[in-house]
């Protein structure tokens, strides 16, 4: 009786395994041709940057980077091939996987991160980079940002279906949902509403803390160390926020600590009133809409030519 | 350890299948041993606790049934109940308490009493509890005291229910422990089914809920009052499918050994009334007060205005067992606020009469109620609570999308629960039968939601805090 039961379970357990490691292989076959196969979205976006072997210039960053550096004004402005690979609600961390996969394949001449001094203050929000979990095995230099050198994360890798965690909806939406992209930008059109600009209180996000994070650190001089060892000259811009009550000297050790690095360049439009006073450049306090983004590509392509080219 | 973590997923098929290899006479000591690993895995400090506990209750129950006299008995179980409460407001509540004497104090005097910074032990008002309910039901004469002091430290320390319930009861769980589980298939398919549900609730509905409430509610000055109001509807989900798939894994983990934990959650949300709710939510808990608090107080034997007087305290007690902040305090007074209005007006016949529109309405604004109260169990501190339902009344602004994926998903697996709870309440039936084939079929799309859906940050339970 005790056997038969044990028997009973362990054919139902070895019947439950395979069929799952069946479904796991299609399953993540599938998603695999279709991440692939994408004619545009997140994803066809990303393979399109990284094995792309003539370009010059890859922006990377946040939402503030995707939507608000044109590439094709600086292809046009410069004559240099560009590419943004912003990506929305992404921290430095992303960024750090990313420049290690573009550095060790295809590198540009120029990356330019967009970024924040308060970034300094935000720790790695891990569950931010499963967006990259699709390409563990055809970038294998992601591998150490996606696993974070656990043996449980190594194991489930194994998994098809787990290299596709919480991917679903970008992989499927452009095969119904039309995105548009040009060079990886993805325009704002809308305008900030108001009637009187007031003045927006410095916004700090709810992970931000006190203190410039040690790891943090880490992720930013690995970036500054992989750009330099390829010879790309890494150039940090701090792109204009509308209207914000700014405190000169919070941000005071970030910038010390950014000029300490001597190889690296600075352009800093975080107060640049030619558009913090301007709300009808804004989609809203954070972004540029795209007018205003054409107008501050402008300025980035000019100074490339002016201080870099020339 | 996380049930929701690979060191747990090894761990519990290796205890089981030792389990079973054991003569029954060596598996209390094995279960023992597992229960101190589990346990001690967080921090090996606070096993000590636990072995306090366990002698005290153990000591405290047999020399209580050896006294002849009721007074002689009450003073070893005020003395058991002063150590184990003693522990857990040390631990738990002094904090709380020297915060607020002290800002008092300064006000008239320059002395302050020392601050003292604990990690709070995981599960501790659990497992404290259902220790506390062994004695009470041993001063009671209603179970006689356990002999065997190792069994007696399993029943406290039992790991699939040590650090989130289901509280317990001594006349339920002890008895288990001396019976012998054979190895039972349609035992172990039921707790292995009971598990997958617990993981979907976790790691697909409420970790999935939870970043996108994490968000709303850490930085609800930049959110518009409708953005908070979804966030509150969707912690209400959160918090439901952390504790109730904690519950699910927990029951279907001591299922698998042949125990059988008590039922925790009843599809809650679905209460047509908070007294109703409170008969579906957390039920160990809520039967916990009822039978050694609500009850001795005189419970609903007693006059009137007793009764309400003993039901808000039994809420207020709820709110502060769930930790030492004003805001657990007001969530219980306002649970309390409800059950009293609810009590005064209650109508048997009324609810007897009422069709499926009233139900829905029912339904709907019991819903409402406790949605409010979560508002005060979510924020930080009750100044944010108060702001939040400000600005939720403004009913202003859009839907903050965040990253659209996430709401997304969010949406689409709230949804599958919630049909799938509608279909169990209209059955009445927790499962439906079906063929074995639609079973395994129906439980491997489980499996590959979880692994396609779930979150796998290996996010704490919200009631580990406890």
């Amino acid at each position: 009786m005790k056997n038969k039961a044990i028997n009973k379970l362990f054919k139902m357990l070895f019947l439950f395994g395979v069929s799952l490691a069946i479904l796991d292989f299609s399953i993540g076959f599938a998603l695999n041709y279709m991440t692939v196969n994408q004619k545009d979205g997140n994803y066809h976006k990303l393979i399109n940057c990284i094995e792309n072997k003539e370009l010059d210039l890859v922006i990377l960053g946040n939402s503030r980077a995707e939507r608000q550096f044109i590439p094709s004004i600086i292809s046009m402005e410069t004559g240099l091939s560009a590419y943004n690979l912003g990506y929305g609600g992404r921290d430095l961390n992303f960024v750090d996987a990313l420049t290690s996969v573009i550095v060790s394949r295809n590198p540009p001449k120029y990356l330019m991160v967009e970024f924040q001094l308060s970034n300094f203050r935000m720790p790695i929000n891990q569950d931010r980079m499963s967006f990259l979990n699709p390409f563990y095995y055809r970038y294998p230099e992601l591998q150490p940002f996606l696993n974070r050198g656990e043996i449980s994360r190594k194991l489930a890798f194994s998994s098809s279906l787990f290299q596709f965690n919480s991917s679903l909806w970008d992989i499927v939406s452009p095969y119904f949902q039309k995105v548009e992209l040009e060079q990886g930008y993805r325009p704002l059109y809308g305008k900030l509403k108001m009637n009187k600009p007031k003045q927006f209180k410095e916004e700090e996000s709810e992970e931000e803390v006190e203190i410039m994070l040690p790891e943090i650190q880490v992720v930013f001089e690995n970036i500054v160390a992989e750009t330099a060892k390829n010879n790309i000259k890494l150039i940090v811009v701090l792109s204009p926020q509308f209207n914000k009550e700014h405190n000169e000297n919070k941000f005071a050790m970030e910038k010390q600590y950014l000029n300490q690095f001597e190889d690296i360049i600075i352009w800093d439009y975080s107060q640049d009133s030619r558009f913090t006073e301007v709300p009808i450049l804004f989609n809203d306090i954070r972004h540029l809409n795209h007018h205003g983004s054409q107008i501050f590509t402008k300025l980035i392509a000019e100074r490339i030519k002016n201080e870099l080219l020339n | 350890m996380l049930f929701n973590s690979l060191q747990f997923l090894c761990f519990l098929p290796i205890v089981v299948m030792l389990y079973f290899s054991l003569a029954h006479r060596y598996r209390w000591l094995l279960l023992l041993v597992a229960s101190y690993y589990f346990y001690g895995s967080w921090k090996v400090e606070y096993l000590l606790l636990i072995v306090l506990s366990t002698i005290v209750d153990y000591y405290v129950a047999i020399k209580m049934h050896e006294q002849t006299t009721k007074g002689a008995k009450k003073s070893w179980l005020i003395a058991s109940v002063l150590i184990n409460l003693g522990v857990l407001f040390w631990f738990k509540y002094y904090g709380f308490f020297s915060d607020s004497i002290n800002s008092v104090l300064s006000t008239y005097t320059d002395s302050q009493l020392p601050l003292y910074q604990f990690l709070l032990p995981v599960g501790i008002s659990f497992y404290t509890f259902q220790s506390m309910s062994y004695t009470i039901d041993v001063y009671r004469n209603e179970r006689l005291p356990e002999r065997h002091l190792g069994v007696f430290a399993l029943y406290v320390s039992f790991f699939p229910q040590l650090v989130a319930g289901p509280i317990e009861r001594s006349t339920s769980l002890l008895p288990q422990f001396f019976i012998k589980h054979d190895i039972n298939y349609l035992r172990i398919v039921s707790g292995l089914k009971q598990i997958v549900r617990g993981f979907f609730k976790k790691v697909v509905v409420a970790d999935r809920l939870s970043i996108y409430v994490d968000t709303i509610y850490n930085n609800y000055e930049n959110h518009t009052g409708v953005t908070l109001l979804l966030a509150t509807i969707f912690f209400a989900f959160q918090i439901y499918c952390d504790f109730s798939g904690y519950s699910d894994i927990a029951i279907g983990s001591a299922r698998l050994m042949g125990f059988e934990l008590m039922e925790n959650f009843k599809r809650p949300y679905f209460s047509k009334g908070i007294r109703e709710f409170w008969s579906r939510w957390h039920i160990s808990l809520s039967t916990w007060f009822r039978d050694y608090l609500y009850i001795p107080l005189g419970g609903n034997r007693v006059v009137k205005w007793r009764v309400y007087y003993n039901l808000m305290l039994v809420f207020v007690v709820s709110g502060f067992w769930h930790g030492a902040n004003w805001t657990f305090i007001v969530w219980g007074v306002l649970h309390g606020i409800y059950i009293v209005i609810e009590t005064m007006i209650n109508n048997p016949k009324t609810f007897k009469r009422s069709n499926k529109l009233t139900q829905a309405a029912k339904i709907s604004f019991t819903f409402i109620l406790v949605c409010f109260a979560w508002i005060f169990f979510r924020a930080n501190n009750i100044e944010e609570a108060f702001e939040i339902i400000k600005r939720i009344l403004s009913f202003k602004g859009s839907i903050y999308l965040g990253g659209q994926s996430n709401l997304i998903y969010s949406v689409i697996t709230l949804t599958i629960l919630i049909l799938v709870e509608f279909k169990q309440e209209l059955t009445k039936k927790g499962t439906i039968h079906r063929s074995p084939y639609f079973t395994f079929f129906k439980y491997l799309v489980i499996v590959i939601v979880i692994m396609l859906l779930g979150v796998f940050d290996e996010g704490q339970f919200i009631y580990f805090q406890f």
